[in-house]
């Protein structure tokens, strides 16, 4: 059996009397791909906020590699090898790709203080950050403005980004979103190979189900903040509950 | 453009500024001294924009307090030689790391907060100084500031203080060449990108802008101590809210997104406001057409506004 990389008990979280996260509990196994699918204010983003440090669980606890990990920053929780990728792609807009990836490669190497070494010819980080670039497919833009580049390869680069902290655990926000069909099937591809190649689990939420069918392993369906479903693609696409409260909707609007 | 850049970029960062501080040295036999005691006035005043462009151009932090660095750093200097009769040379070196102390006292504080609240911040805080300084009439003399700031023999003169000056401002200004090469600079630029993000990527962002707080108020410190000794006198004004508007308005003059951008601002303002208060007394009005101009037509700087054109 796989180990558990990803542990979530009993997760609670209210906004003004509305709960957005009931009794959550999930797990991620080493290597898994996991989804978690809802519609829009199902709690995919809350639950997202509050593994990855941003927002405080009301109540629960959450585990990475058997660690408790409740409550930490985000900073910290980097470095404990969980990496996030958001909605909107966020990269630094103003920084070359080159700079933006090798921006996180030296946060990854405890070196983004470092006052004294000139970047100019430090051949660890800039080999860290091509062999990213490479990975990514963003080796022939990396002079180029992050501003400059499309929301899609916006998003790769957000990755790489991600990728630079050597995660163990990889939460995308909708990766396709507002993306062309095209884009989008290249970047279910190189999620794929990503997590394959760096040895990654994967925890992501996702509006295009071709997508999460494509690649989760196992799915989660929330459904105002409760997970009303788990199990694997096929279960879920058969789950009659499912279907009522997601799938349906889905079709009719 | 770029080819020339390149190839300017070539020569080492020592090389290009001795040449250009020895440009500026063989101006001394063809210069007046009201001329020399300008251009070390616009040197010191450059330095100031330098200063504030770590926070502010680098940063993306806007600063409306960094007055108070820049005259603590004229009052080190001030009350440790006037006061409590510590050697000139060593309260210069001295008054600097007050300085940076003060910054880091202050950018504590202030780097909890963004944006806005952040500005806000800086200038109570910075406004605070500024009547500590003036209320502490016992140790400061108030308004009446401090004068007669002792000389030591080599710097005694016009031209030995702007040999000196040349060479202090060449010193920062190498240092700070070196800076922007840094990782720290880099992840600090990344950090006035999308502070989000860095946090997200493992920065602890307010770590970093603290650091370029307290490295801000040490250069303004510098700047402060030179300009002390220069005039050989401190006064509270200094410190006042004012004057954290000049390198401000330098930082956009010259362009806040270039390294050498504040220098040529901070001189250029300096030079301006000399030469326009010889025939008028309206420098605030030319000075108000300045920034709405800059704000409009050249948001990013002359320099900026250059290179685009």
């Amino acid at each position: 059996m796989a180990k558990t990389l990803l542990a979530v008990r009993g997760l609670y979280k209210a906004f003004g009397g509305i709960q957005t996260a009931h009794d959550l509990n999930l797990y991620v196994d080493e290597g898994e791909l996991v989804a978690v699918i809802g519609a829009n204010g199902a709690g995919k983003s809350t639950l997202f906020n509050m593994l990855s440090g941003y927002l405080r669980p009301d109540e629960g606890e959450v585990f990475l590699s058997e660690r408790r990990i409740t409550g930490k920053s985000p900073q910290a929780l980097v470095k404990l090898g969980m990496g996030r990728s958001f909605q909107q792609a966020n990269v630094f807009l103003r920084l070359s790709v080159y700079e933006n990836v090798q921006t996180a490669v030296l946060a990854h190497l405890g070196q983004a203080r470092n006052l004294w070494r000139k970047l100019h010819g430090w051949h660890e980080v800039d080999e860290a950050t091509e062999r990213i670039l490479q990975d990514t497919g963003l080796g022939g833009m990396a002079q180029r403005l992050a501003g400059e580049l499309s929301l899609g390869d916006q998003k790769r680069l957000e990755v790489g980004l991600v990728l630079a902290s050597k995660p163990k655990l990889m939460l995308l926000d909708e990766p396709t979103a507002g993306m062309s069909p095209e884009e989008t099937a290249q970047t279910v591809t190189l999620i794929q190979q990503l997590a394959q190649s760096y040895g990654m689990s994967l925890l992501f939420t996702e509006h295009d189900m071709k997508v999460v069918f494509g690649v989760a392993q196992r799915i989660y369906v929330l459904h105002q903040g409760r997970i009303i479903a788990e199990g694997t693609p096929e279960s879920i696409a058969h789950n009659p509950q499912v279907q009522a409260v997601y799938l349906g909707q889905e079709e009719t609007g | 453009m770029q080819t020339l850049r390149e190839q300017i970029g070539r020569v080492p960062v020592w090389t290009q500024t001795l040449i250009v501080g020895g440009a500026l040295l063989a101006f001394i036999p063809v210069l007046s001294e009201f001329q020399l005691s300008l251009f070390t006035e616009m040197l010191i005043m450059g330095l100031f924009a330098l200063s504030l462009n770590i926070v502010l151009g680098y940063g993306g932090m806007v600063s409306f307090g960094h007055a108070a660095f820049y005259g603590v750093g004229g009052y080190t200097l001030a009350i440790a030689t006037t006061r409590l009769g510590v050697p000139v040379l060593l309260a210069m070196a001295i008054a600097p790391f007050v300085s940076a102390l003060m910054g880091f006292i202050i950018g504590w504080f202030a780097v909890r907060r963004a944006n806005l609240y952040f500005s806000i911040l800086t200038l109570a805080f910075g406004q605070l100084v500024y009547l500590l300084v003036f209320q502490a009439r016992d140790i400061t003399k108030g308004d009446d500031g401090i004068q007669g700031l002792p000389v030591p023999d080599f710097l005694e003169g016009i031209v030995p203080y702007f040999i000196f000056t040349v060479g202090v401002v060449m010193v920062c200004f190498v240092l700070m060449r070196h800076l922007v090469q840094t990782p720290f600079m880099l992840t600090l630029k990344a950090t006035r990108e999308n502070a989000e993000r860095a946090q997200f990527i493992g920065v602890d962002v307010r770590q970093q802008q603290l650091m370029a707080f307290v490295m801000g108020a040490f250069f303004a410190g510098v700047a402060g101590v030179l300009m002390a000794q220069h005039n050989r006198f401190v006064t509270v004004d200094m410190l006042f809210w004012t004057t954290s508007a000049e390198p401000l308005l330098a930082c956009l003059l010259g362009g806040m997104y270039t390294l050498t951008g504040p220098l040529f601002g901070g001189a250029l303002l300096m030079l301006l406001e000399v030469v326009t208060l010889r025939f008028t007394s309206y420098w605030s009005l030319l000075l108000g057409i300045i920034t709405i101009m800059l704000v409009l037509v050249a948001p990013k700087g002359v320099l900026g506004w250059l290179k685009r054109s």
